[in-house]
């Protein structure tokens, strides 16, 4: 997983002067990892949060969970694998957001993939469906579909997008962040999960739509609370979710700053590649020479100055299928 | 003598025959579902009758990849679920066939692709626009009187007769005579990769050898007492429940299912799993119904759809149980032991089921190979809690003896 690229890399989280357990927890993550659910979880608005961490310092963030009241639930290993070595896996198609092997608790190698929450059996039960499709063997594994649903339920996702993930998030045939956008009519810096990789976003989950009721309440919670502990982030926060954003699919979305509406189409003073393990970096790349982009159906074309510079073509007719879509959203003080 | 040009034309005949089907198939299908792409594709089919350049507008590969693609998109739903994107593009390119038929007689409207192509299949020619123009129409104009009646409209003939948008001296469009390259690519995202993984599901499937571990394994089991006889049962299985079949079916839920195995290029061949968990979270009312037409038979079936049912309604243990009694019967199942091992999971055997998770050649590989009446030196797992299910308790015992065998060395 690469990071942010471009106008919105972020800043060295380290720097900030959080509080503890922020500060703490930054130091063992040693990414932003999911600093805004942890503060949730320890709050108690948030049920349950799912984690890496780096097996050297485990222990160190069992004990910093425990001091917060927080019971711990460890699964597996993840040892992050590279796109080629999962592509070559039986099954590597569902390997959609996370691509790594399992390895057993202990093994030196990888993260272990924790459970977070102040209800153990809470904790318990979002573990049981928490399964990622990890590669063993040469083979990805799979959970029954069902406990998808179990695990965002577990994690407090609202039951709106849980029952949109159920209608929408196909991998073979849908577009889930475009059905969102398809539903939206003003979207809000609230419901922008597009960065959720950075674990920098008020709302942490894929909305039903980026103006949902639910998650911009949940949203609005999680913020006043980070004004109230750890005010540093909020603009960080507010700066990734708010602003105009093209989005093609899950995995390729871009932000795009100093725009302009024009006509059929956008200028843009600058762009940042949101992160995700299979980002468009040449599309990326195109956008940075750019500074100027109309969407026609199925094409983003990019202009700089009277040339193009790339014409994009999405196709919906395979796996993962692309939509281009531009959102501007609004930030939460709107 | 027959030359290869007449010996070729029962072929293309054949091949426009077909393809006009495909047309008008697509046609009534867009038609139905209100789009403005079948009207088009109206005019196009009522051209061919007399157009004289049908026959290669309707052979030429342009015509099949776009009719391919098309019909793709309407199967795959993509017309209700993405209407926006591809569909809409790739329906807008039906008024290239108009075109084709059309141009150098009337005027025509075109629409240039991401090259800023606009095919005109059959005529030789390609009308070319700046990339600018990618996803834009272009219209075309006739001069001097156009192509007469009755001739096949080909290049370089055509481009005489078409009025260029522009200026004359420096025309924005140009009509071209085309090279065709196949440029699809299977690797890019969003591209079609199902042809290929449903050809590749199709091979024969390497029996995968005993690994090294699970040889050892069964020896040490055999060492221990245990016996390697497999735990083949033979028992007379009761007829499928028809009706559940006819229900599943009309569901559209898979009811044949074939036993997955260790080195299978799937890593799922029981799709019905997931079918039925999208049924009770989209219309729990015929969720329902199966799980009670299912509680009725005592066929494989009828078994497996009841453990799959009971296990979303979070009764591990029922679900476990049931599939314990089909690992029995077909203990290199790899999809059963995936769903046996998630009821246990669930039902917070997690430990016990981690040895398969992580080592399932070994697991599999071994439970097809012994009988699993455990060593007798081996003490009894504690399976308290458990419902008397002998297979059940077998099974839990087995993956505790590996794993067990497995952390000693």
């Amino acid at each position: 997983m690469i990071s942010v690229l471009g106008e919105l890399a972020l800043p060295d989280l380290t720097t900030l002067g959080l509080p503890d357990p922020l500060g703490e927890y930054i130091a063992i993550r040693r990414e932003h990892g999911q600093v805004l659910n942890l503060l949730a979880v320890i709050d108690g608005s948030k049920p349950c949060l799912d984690d890496w961490i780096p097996v050297a310092a485990i222990e160190r963030y069992t004990d910093l969970c425990e001091r917060f009241g927080l019971y711990v639930r460890s699964g597996i290993q993840f040892d992050v694998m590279t796109h080629e070595e999962a592509e070559k896996a039986v099954g590597s198609g569902t390997l959609t957001t996370t691509r790594a092997r399992a390895r057993e608790i202990g093994d030196p190698r990888g993260s272990v993939h924790v459970f977070v929450g102040r209800d153990p059996a809470v904790v318990d039960n979002t573990f049981y469906a928490g399964w990622y499709p990890l590669v063993v063997g040469e083979r990805a594994t799979s959970k029954p579909w069902i406990d998808h649903i179990w695990f965002g339920e577990g994690l407090g996702y609202p039951t709106c997008c849980l029952e949109a993930f159920a209608r929408n998030n196909n991998w073979s045939i849908n577009n889930m962040p475009y059905q969102a956008a398809r539903v939206t009519r003003n979207p809000l810096g609230l419901c922008n999960s597009i960065m959720r990789f950075t674990g920098l976003t008020w709302a942490p989950h894929l909305p039903c739509s980026y103006d949902c009721a639910a998650t911009t309440e949940q949203s609005r919670k999680l913020r006043d609370l980070t004004l109230r502990t750890a005010p540093q982030l909020v603009p960080i926060v507010d700066g990734l979710c708010t602003g105009t954003f093209l989005l093609l699919s899950e995995w390729e979305a871009f932000a795009l700053h100093g725009i302009n509406r024009d006509g059929d189409g956008i200028t843009y003073a600058g762009a940042s590649l949101v992160p995700s393990n299979r980002p468009n970096e040449s599309l990326y790349e195109a956008l940075r020479c750019g500074d100027r982009l109309e969407v026609r159906d199925d094409l983003v074309v990019v202009f700089a100055g009277p040339e193009v510079v790339r014409v994009e073509a999405c196709r919906t007719d395979g796996f993962a299928p692309r939509v281009p879509v531009l959102l501007s959203f609004q930030g939460p003080g709107q | 003598m027959v030359t290869q040009a007449a010996a070729e034309q029962p072929v293309a005949e054949t091949l426009a025959r077909s393809r006009v089907i495909g047309l008008e198939w697509l046609r009534r299908d867009l038609v139905l579902r209100g789009h403005l792409a079948g009207d088009v594709l109206g005019e196009v089919l009522a051209d061919v009758g007399s157009a004289p350049n049908a026959q290669a507008l309707l052979a030429h590969p342009w015509t099949e990849r776009w009719l391919a693609t098309a019909v793709r998109l309407v199967d795959r739903g993509a017309l209700e679920i993405l209407p926006e994107g591809q569909v809409a593009a790739h329906l807008g390119l039906a008024v290239n066939l108009l075109a084709a038929l059309r141009i150098g007689r009337e005027p025509v409207t075109v629409r240039f692709d991401e090259h800023g192509a606009a095919w005109l299949p059959g005529t030789g020619a390609v009308a070319q626009a700046p990339l600018v123009r990618a996803g834009r129409a272009g219209h075309f104009g006739v001069l001097d009187g156009g192509v007469a009646d009755g001739q096949a409209v080909r290049w370089p003939e055509v481009a005489s007769c078409v009025e260029l948008e522009g200026d004359a001296t420096n025309p924005s469009l140009l009509v071209e005579e085309p090279t065709w390259v196949d440029n699809r690519s299977a690797a890019e995202p969003g591209c079609d990769r199902s042809t290929a993984s449903d050809a590749v599901s199709h091979q024969y499937v390497e029996p995968i050898t005993l690994t090294e571990r699970a040889r050892e394994l069964i020896d040490r089991w055999a060492d221990g007492g245990g016996s390697r006889m497999s735990p083949t049962i033979d028992v007379i299985e009761p007829p499928t429940s028809t009706v559940l079949v006819d229900f599943l079916t009309q569901m559209r839920i898979p009811v044949s299912i074939e036993p997955n195995q260790l080195g299978a290029d799937r890593i799922r061949q029981d799709a019905s799993f997931d079918h039925l968990s999208l049924l009770s979270v989209r219309e729990p009312g015929r969720f329902a119904e199966i799980e009670d037409i299912a509680s009725r038979g005592t066929d494989i079936l009828s078994r497996r759809v009841g453990a799959h049912v009971a296990y979303i309604r979070r009764r591990y243990l029922e679900a476990a149980a049931i599939y314990a009694d089909l690992l029995a019967g077909r203990a290199g199942d790899t999809d059963t032991w995936r769903d046996l091992c998630w009821s246990l999971r669930h039902a917070g055997r997690e430990e016990v089921v981690r040895v398969w998770v992580l080592h399932p050649y070994e697991v599999v590989q071994v439970a097809e190979a012994v009988n699993w009446m455990i060593p007798a030196a081996w003490p009894q797992s504690n399976m308290a809690g458990m419902p008397g299910s002998s297979s059940l308790e077998l099974i839990v015992d087995l993956l505790e003896w590996i794993a067990h065998d497995l952390r000693a060395r």
